[in-house]
């Protein structure tokens, strides 16, 4: 309850933003990290919703996924997905990791 | 006399005032409690997210348990390498041939587990990866595999060991086994046992293979299921017994649990009468079968490739993969096999048969 008064008055009370932004993404990432996604991963989810999905959009899906039982899109869970494994990328390692 | 007057001030009845000051006690201790509650809420047990935020965690709560056993290997497959979804740079392909997009279609067709080439030693081949790198692309593997979770179908990871660099091999093997994104891992692990030219010597090299292999065990516990893709029998006995004498069926057969042959029969002439799906797959699997000394060896027999195989021809290799009780069956590779052809085969090979 707190959270979602605290969320209404980061977007103005209602309406939300107009658009991708800072501000929104600073929400959307805070909102989206959990113990399983870190703020990296979802810093590249919104970074790749704002790149592939226009915000009238996702504002359609804003809405629908606030009810937990509304089926998830697949392509949006790939979105997700991909970013965190893009964050298990290693550099230099030779190989040898895992 | 005093302990008697303090006895009677102890058993008399609280005044108004008292009884007013023990009601705003009980209703702060009573406020203290609720707060403290709510706190510890707010703190210890956060909501999940919602909306388009709470995608992250729904994947995650989406994930099946992994459980590896044989039956991963039930049912149809489907092939994907990394060529597919890596094309070379400057290839002529260009783009990507299969794209995560197409594991819905796989579903519809009635794949139930999708083999998907995941490391590769010496992956700079491509623009996209990075041979440090123990797998080819995390980014796009994470989205073959929850696409492919979140369509209802298994995924199983595989690796062409070219045992030159055994820790290398290993490492990319043990990346596959490990790969954890969101909650979803691989449902199996397959070591794609083919490769003769990285070690000239055939017994050198069945040395490797078998070292590679008791390696893999170790690192993944006995508990895992490891499947083998391996060159058909009749292609090492009969039409090239030079390409790898003596294979290890024996001491392999000690740490795999499920046998992938390659049964291409499209790579056999029509002289040998092997260019035929029934017999090309049968006598392989009894082959397989006899070279392990394990007459009921799990065996999920890949037929191809794709783009040659005739409508009979697949009718004939369902008939074999029914015929010699194997747990699935399936063709190289999606990226070439005809759709419609791919689904009748779907059709036809039952899991529960196996």
């Amino acid at each position: 309850m707190w959270g979602l008064l605290g969320v209404a008055a980061a977007c103005g009370g209602g309406g939300g933003p107009d658009g991708y932004s800072a501000e929104h993404r600073a929400d959307f990432v805070e909102d989206c990290t959990t113990s399983v996604a870190t703020a990296e991963t979802c810093g590249c989810f919104y970074s790749r919703l704002a790149a592939q999905v226009p915000f009238d959009r996702f504002r359609e899906l804003e809405e629908e996924l606030t009810d937990p039982a509304a089926p998830m899109p697949p392509d949006l869970a790939a979105m997700a997905a991909g970013c965190a494994g893009a964050e298990q990328r290693r550099t230099g390692d030779g190989g040898d990791g895992g | 006399m005093a302990a008697m007057a303090v006895s009677r001030l102890r058993l008399a009845p609280p005044s108004l005032r008292q009884r007013m000051r023990l009601a705003r006690l009980v209703v702060i201790v009573l406020v203290v409690v609720v707060l403290v509650i709510r706190v510890v809420g707010l703190f210890g047990e956060e909501d999940p997210p919602v909306g388009v935020a709470g995608v992250p965690s729904r994947v995650e709560q989406g994930a099946p348990d992994v459980d590896r056993s044989v039956d991963v290997h039930a049912g149809y497959g489907a092939w994907v390498d990394m060529y597919d979804y890596l094309p070379p740079e400057g290839s002529a392909a260009g783009e990507a041939t299969v794209t995560p997009d197409e594991v819905d279609d796989m579903a519809r067709q009635g794949v139930r587990t999708l083999y998907l080439q995941a490391a590769q030693l010496d992956v700079d081949v491509t623009a996209a990866a990075d041979r440090a790198q123990p797998l080819t692309d995390p980014d796009l593997i994470a989205q073959f595999l929850v696409r492919a979770h979140l369509a209802g179908m298994r995924v199983v990871g595989w690796y062409l060991p070219r045992f030159t660099d055994l820790d290398r091999d290993l490492a990319h093997l043990v990346a596959i086994s490990d790969f954890e994104v969101l909650g979803h891992r691989f449902d199996g692990v397959a070591v794609d046992i083919e490769w003769t030219a990285g070690i000239s010597d055939p017994a050198e090299r069945s040395d490797a293979a078998v070292e590679l292999s008791d390696r893999l065990r170790d690192a993944v516990g006995d508990d895992d299921v490891l499947a083998a893709i391996v060159l058909p029998p009749v292609q090492l006995e009969v039409v090239n017994p030079q390409k790898w004498p003596n294979f290890p069926w024996r001491e392999l057969d000690d740490v795999y649990d499920v046998w992938l042959p390659m049964s291409y029969w499209t790579e056999r002439t029509p002289e040998s009468g092997y260019q035929d799906g029934w017999t090309y797959t049968t006598e392989s699997v009894r082959r397989l079968r006899a070279d392990l000394q394990d007459p009921d060896a799990v065996v999920h027999p890949i037929g191809g490739i794709g783009d040659r195989v005739t409508p009979a021809q697949a009718d004939r290799f369902v008939q074999a993969v029914s015929e010699t009780d194997a747990i699935g069956g399936s063709i190289y590779d999606w990226a070439t096999l005809d759709p419609v052809l791919s689904g009748d085969i779907a059709a036809r090979i039952d899991p529960a048969e196996g």
